[in-house]
């Protein structure tokens, strides 16, 4: 099963130990495969982060537009042509599916929270791990020296 | 902790599980567990995408501020581009829950003979 966009590929490397272990990071606990997924996640988490930043400002601007536009002037429209019963109905249906979208717009921004976190986190990961193995690599070059 | 429904999704999913999905109809009781839950997840993200998605399309088609975007309106054509990448994951929602859905089948089968 092959995902092609970068959410499903992104949601395929983390797992709930994987998160943990990032989150309470710890040198004598990492595992040499979460090393690997982790430059993995950072790999498409950099770009994801920077093209979700660029459509976010816009899309907060014409939901703007559309609110203002929703209200004003298809109010005006309905409210002429077609009543005062279906204007109702168009404003209750225009409330609906404005919430509906401006709570995906909400969703998405609780998820670029965690999406920052999780950067953060992996950031602080892959130092730590890039530690542990150089330290590593500097006792096996000591244990190699007294052989 | 994460708070995002994407990302409790996302704990849920896992590269070797939904490998086997696709090329294996053998399931151990842990994959079954797995299955139902991971259904459970996207099959509730896809409605909130989808509803969220057509909410916005509507508004977006009903409003003459947004209309498609030419090559040099940068905004608009962030906009849209935004809602490709959500019609392609939500494509690809579909084929993973239709996958789910086929491991669930499996086991259910399995279980009554």
């Amino acid at each position: 099963m092959k995902f092609s966009t970068d959410y499903m590929k992104l949601a395929m490397l983390l797992d709930s130990g994987l998160l943990e272990r990032i989150e309470t990071v710890q040198s004598n606990e990492l595992l040499k495969d979460d090393m690997n997924k982790a430059k993995r996640i950072k790999a498409i988490l950099d770009p994801m982060l920077e093209s979700r930043g660029e459509w976010r400002a816009p899309l907060i601007r014409l939901m703007n537009q559309v609110v203002q536009f929703s209200t004003g002037i298809r109010g005006a429209v309905f409210t002429r042509l077609l009543g005062y019963r279906m204007n109702e109905a168009a404003h209750a249906q225009n409330k609906i599916d404005r919430l509906t979208a401006l709570g995906m717009l909400s969703s998405e921004l609780d998820f670029d929270c965690d999406l920052k976190k999780l950067q953060g986190h992996i950031n602080s990961f892959i130092l730590e791990a890039e530690k542990v193995a150089a330290s590593n690599s500097i006792l096996k070059d000591m244990a190699g020296g007294g052989e | 902790m994460f708070e995002s429904d994407l990302f409790r999704f996302a704990e849920l999913m896992d590269s070797s599980f939904i490998n086997r999905l696709s090329t294996s109809d053998s399931f151990t009781p842990e994959d079954m567990k797995k299955a139902n839950l991971l259904e459970q997840h996207a099959s509730t993200l896809l409605e909130v995408k989808t509803e969220a998605l057509h909410s916005l399309s509507r508004n977006m088609a009903d409003s003459t501020v947004i209309e498609e975007p030419t090559a040099n309106d940068s905004d608009r054509m962030n906009v849209w581009t935004m809602v490709g990448d959500e019609l392609k994951a939500i494509r690809e929602l579909q084929y993973l829950i239709k996958r789910l859905n086929h491991c669930l089948a499996k086991g259910t089968t399995g279980g009554d003979e």
